[in-house]
């Protein structure tokens, strides 16, 4: 019973990223889409930080195109997920670039999720002022405090990620915090 | 890492208070996936990485090549050359020193030490 048990925990563990990369070279497109549910979140995640909500599914699209043509060329000594997230913030340098700098406003917020209760429009207001705060960076500040800070990756892999010294990571994020903090007292949230 | 007071504080609300992006338009993933089949996957790019530096090493082995033969080639003379230029070397000198042909001593440039006995001999 127990070997029985093993034997189909063994055969339901999933494939790695690696060897979804290797049946994608193969020509094995299902394995793309595994790949895709796999990191969609994170890459959305970060480009609707980066460069908010406007073309976010074009953004997205763009990101996994791009990765689906690169894979040929992605070395495997490397971490795929380090590689998706060089690959998002060029298509968020792209974007901004494409955009320019503007800000967020409320009206982008969406309005499905507009409720009447208090703790509602709390949490609504608390999250337009981060998406606000985090518009008013530049985009270099930004993407450290939303790698780093709200994507959880280590600061190693942010510099990888962003082809920069450990030592700049370091002192844009001390800024960025810096910033955002100014930013939330002086929209009256108390720290 | 432990974060200092004010930072952590900062994090901590950037976290719970994090903007949710909108939901993706449903048929987004088969969007992509129909892009992705109707393209297809071609492993040009690693063979054109080899194809690349083709060119350019073929350049430089033939720019290394010329620039060898000729360097080299100027520095070997054909010895036949050199006997000349060593004789046509010696007149010069002795003529220029004694303007005499007859005290001229007759060098023999072909044997290593000639130059020995240009200097041994009494002005």
């Amino acid at each position: 019973m127990t070997a029985i048990a093993s034997e189909s925990e063994m055969s339901t563990v999933p494939p790695s990223d690696i060897e979804l990369i290797q049946q994608c070279v193969q020509g094995t497109t299902g394995a793309f889409r595994e790949l895709y549910r796999r990191y969609q979140r994170p890459v959305r995640a970060t480009l609707y930080q980066l460069c908010g909500s406007d073309g976010l599914d074009d953004g997205v699209q763009e990101v996994f195109l791009r990765a689906w043509k690169g894979l040929p060329q992605f070395r495997q000594s490397s971490q795929f997920p380090t590689w998706l997230y060089r690959i998002t913030w060029n298509v968020a340098t792209d974007c901004r670039r494409e955009k320019g700098q503007r800000r967020s406003r409320l009206s982008q917020l969406p309005t499905a999720e507009l409720t009447s209760d208090h703790a509602g429009l709390r949490r609504l207001h608390y999250e337009d002022l981060v998406q606000r705060g985090l518009q008013s960076l530049s985009l270099d500040h930004r993407a450290v405090l939303v790698l780093h800070d709200l994507e959880d990756l280590p600061q190693q892999e942010v510099a990888s990620i962003l082809k920069v010294p450990m030592g700049t990571v370091k002192s844009r994020l001390h800024y960025a915090r810096s910033a955002m903090r100014t930013f939330l007292q002086q929209e009256g949230v108390q720290l | 890492m432990t974060l200092p007071p004010d930072n952590d504080r900062v994090v901590t609300f950037l976290r719970r208070h994090r903007p949710v992006p909108p939901t993706a338009s449903q048929d987004l993933e088969d969007q992509i996936m129909a892009v992705v089949q109707s393209e297809g996957l071609t492993t040009k790019g690693r063979r054109g990485k080899h194809h690349r530096w083709a060119l350019p090493a073929l350049a430089a082995s033939l720019l290394l090549t010329w620039g060898g033969w000729v360097t080299f080639g100027s520095l070997t003379q054909p010895e036949a050359e050199m006997t000349e230029v060593e004789t046509f070397l010696a007149n010069t000198w002795y003529q220029a020193t004694y303007g005499d042909e007859a005290v001229r001593l007759a060098f023999d440039t072909t044997e290593p030490d000639w130059l020995f006995s240009v200097y041994a001999t009494p002005y």
